[in-house]
């Protein structure tokens, strides 16, 4: 059951500091920011980390919040911002080389873009949290948030030629996943 | 063509991933993130907002002190270093005069005293034994010296003479004795010899000048003074024209004045102390700082007992509410005041939801029971009001709402009182800070489950106000007061509160 709230009256007994509507506006927003935070994290610990602080940000923020985008938005982007300040501050912008040599040429995408779709999201993110946390960051901001790679550069402090680069070593990265899922299922008949 | 297939694997990543949904937040995941932000809010606050009673009230320590320690400091300077001016009758009390202190010009009004001093044919011992004459409120202005200590027993003698002849209204200060010959032929021998005798040593033995000790003096008093009388007397004569003039009469005669009069003012003095005025002086001050009388002069006890009585613009349930608690008020001087205090609310309310709820889990109900007045019997700004009247349902079928709230209220006021003895109007402004423990349980109606929720908040809220002081039995006085405050907090729904109050008042004095 899905709670529909009167956004207006629970942004405003946030911003008072009631604890009932701090209650409602953390249900209300917990699965989608968990999602969030599982795709920039390494496990579900360390996403629920990232869960409560971000929702601390958007809390104590939530006054500045103006109403110029959806309240989802707005919150997702403070949960982004608190993820990637997390992953900076541990340093973990760090594009280790693995085994990028492939085969997997751009011919072969239509056929992974089929079985993208069938992948259930869960899965999909696991895939994700199994990439290096720089990676893993510029998939989530690309992918998932929409950022150029102009804006990707900027958001992580690295050049912009380093972001597309490191897409597409994740790209052949996620191709093998699937692979690997496939061939899994396959075994499972 | 190569970006465009690059592009739709994350397209379609980016798709099935954006409005994935991981979960529903069970009641565990809420309690481990309430156990950490409110935490981490409430200590921003309660640094901040308890900064404000510290501030007040180191503040209002502050003050006293300075305002006391300069008072008493000025006012000591003040009757130390008074070189040409009457010194009136509350500095000759508190600085009395010692074998270092210098005669000045005597004024106009001291003749009367001369006067009786030296005409007065009884033996100079008894005269300056006469609390009456020191102790009267013309006598008491008379003294003042402006001379140097050689002319001291020329001027004193001149206005002594002076008096015999009638002219009262000049102040003489001439070194010279112009008038020794003219009283001569006023004064008849008899008379003369009285006089001279009263004020010369030489004429009468010494132990003859001893001044007999006052009736109503006690015998260690009485020693204390002859030694104090003897000590000066013997360090305080001066020559004019042959004759020997002993000032320590007079200045004994003000010393055994003061001793007299207030005992509280100044005590025996041993031959060790009476060394100069300063010794004396830090005596006295310190004395004065140490009064314990002096300092409970200066406070109000305010005890409260604050039964509930609220009236609310919306109707609840019920509503009890009862409060306790202590002020104080210092009086730094007059007409202002500093007044402080602690209170301690405990208010139960309960309301009921009236409108059905539609069965979804998006109702929002809203109670308004807002306090609009609030009687407490507390004379200082307490507060009894409720904060959190509003609710705001989070669950359907809600069947009732059972909130408790208890507030600790410590307000820090400034105030301004004009009055009489028996009434006063008094306008006050300042600070009021409450921390507020509220619990909240709701009963649900589907389930007839219970739930609870809690909340802290510390609040702050400067106050104006006003209020009237009748007194109606010795120390005891009623209060009737009104005041106003808006709270600074965001939380609240209501931040604008009036409140009447009546309290009774008890003053230390």
């Amino acid at each position: 059951m899905k709670l529909a709230f009167n956004e207006k009256d629970i942004i405003e007994g946030c911003i008072r500091g009631r604890s009932d509507s701090q209650r409602v506006f953390f249900q209300y927003f917990y699965s989608g920011m968990l999602a969030l935070c599982k795709r920039y994290a390494a496990n579900e610990d360390e996403a629920k980390d990232l869960l409560q602080e971000g929702f601390i940000k958007v809390f104590d923020n939530l006054p500045k919040f103006r109403g110029e985008s959806s309240l989802k938005t707005w919150v997702s982007r403070v949960m982004v911002n608190n993820a990637l300040n997390y992953i900076k501050k541990n340093n973990k912008i760090q594009f280790v080389s693995f085994d990028s040599s492939s085969d997997l040429d751009f011919a072969d995408d239509a056929e992974y873009v089929e079985d993208l779709e069938v992948i259930h999201p869960e899965m999909l993110i696991e895939l994700i949290q199994g990439l290096p946390a720089g990676y893993r960051a510029i998939v989530n901001l690309y992918a998932v948030e929409g950022f150029t790679h102009k804006q990707i550069a900027e958001a992580l402090g690295i050049a912009e030629g380093t972001s597309k680069s490191q897409l597409a070593k994740a790209r052949i990265f996620l191709k093998k996943s699937i692979d690997k899922i496939k061939v899994h299922a396959d075994a499972r008949g | 063509m190569q970006m465009q297939e690059d592009d739709k694997i994350f397209k379609v990543l980016g798709d099935k991933l954006r409005n994935y949904e991981a979960g529903e937040a069970s009641d565990a995941d809420w309690e481990a993130f309430q156990a950490v932000y409110p935490a981490k809010k409430e200590k921003k606050r309660a640094f901040i907002w308890f900064l404000f009673p510290l501030l007040g009230i180191s503040l209002s320590l502050l003050a006293w002190f300075t305002y006391n320690y300069t008072f008493e400091n000025k006012k000591t300077q003040t009757a130390q270093n008074k070189p040409n001016s009457v010194l009136s009758s509350s500095d000759l009390e508190k600085t009395p005069l010692t074998a270092d202190s210098k005669p000045e010009v005597l004024s106009a009004d001291s003749k009367s005293e001369l006067s009786e001093l030296s005409s007065n044919s009884k033996p100079t011992s008894q005269k300056l034994n006469n609390n009456n004459l020191l102790n009267s409120n013309k006598s008491k202005k008379v003294r003042s010296y402006n001379q140097k200590k050689s002319n001291d027993g020329n001027q004193i003698e001149n206005k002594i003479e002076s008096n015999f002849t009638g002219n009262s209204s000049k102040t003489i200060n001439n070194t010279k004795d112009p008038l020794v010959e003219e009283n001569k032929n006023i004064i008849t021998p008899n008379k003369e010899k009285n006089d001279l005798t009263s004020i010369n040593p030489i004429v009468e033995p010494k132990k003859d000048l001893e001044p007999k000790p006052a009736a109503n003096t006690t015998p260690d008093q009485r020693k204390t003074e002859a030694e104090i009388k003897n000590q000066i007397s013997l360090n305080q004569t001066s020559k004019n024209h042959g004759k020997e003039i002993d000032l320590s009469e007079i200045k004994s005669d003000v010393k055994e004045n003061n001793l007299n009069a207030n005992d509280t003012a100044v005590k025996p003095i041993s031959e060790k102390q009476n060394n100069g005025d300063s010794s004396l002086i830090s005596q006295v001050k310190t004395k004065q700082k140490l009064n314990v009388n002096l300092l409970m002069k200066h406070i109000d006890l305010n005890a409260m007992l604050a039964p509930g009585m609220s009236i609310y613009n919306q109707s609840l349930d019920a509503a009890n509410l009862a409060g306790l608690g202590l002020g104080l008020a210092f009086g730094i001087n007059k007409h202002w005041y500093v007044g402080t205090g602690v209170n301690y609310m405990y208010a139960n309310t309960q309301s009921k939801i009236k409108k059905e709820v539609p069965h979804e889990y998006s109702s929002i109900s809203k109670i308004d029971t807002t306090l609009k007045y609030d009687f407490s019997s507390s004379m200082i700004v307490m507060d009894m009001d409720t904060h959190y009247q509003k609710h705001v349902g989070t669950k359907i079928d809600e069947l009732s709402i059972v909130r408790k709230s208890q507030v600790l209220s410590i307000p820090i006021i400034f105030g301004y009182s004009i009055g009489n003895q028996k009434t006063e109007l008094s306008l006050f402004s300042g600070v009021q800070n409450d921390w507020l423990v509220e619990e909240y349980t709701t009963n649900n109606l589907a389930t007839k489950a219970t739930e609870t929720f809690t909340n802290q908040k510390l609040l702050a809220a400067p106050l104006v106000g006003f209020g009237f002081s009748r007194k109606f039995y010795a120390n005891w006085a009623l209060n009737l007061g009104m005041d106003y405050r808006h709270y600074l907090s965001s939380s609240l729904d209501k931040k604008d509160y009036w409140r009447v109050q009546a309290g009774i008042r008890y003053h230390l004095k």
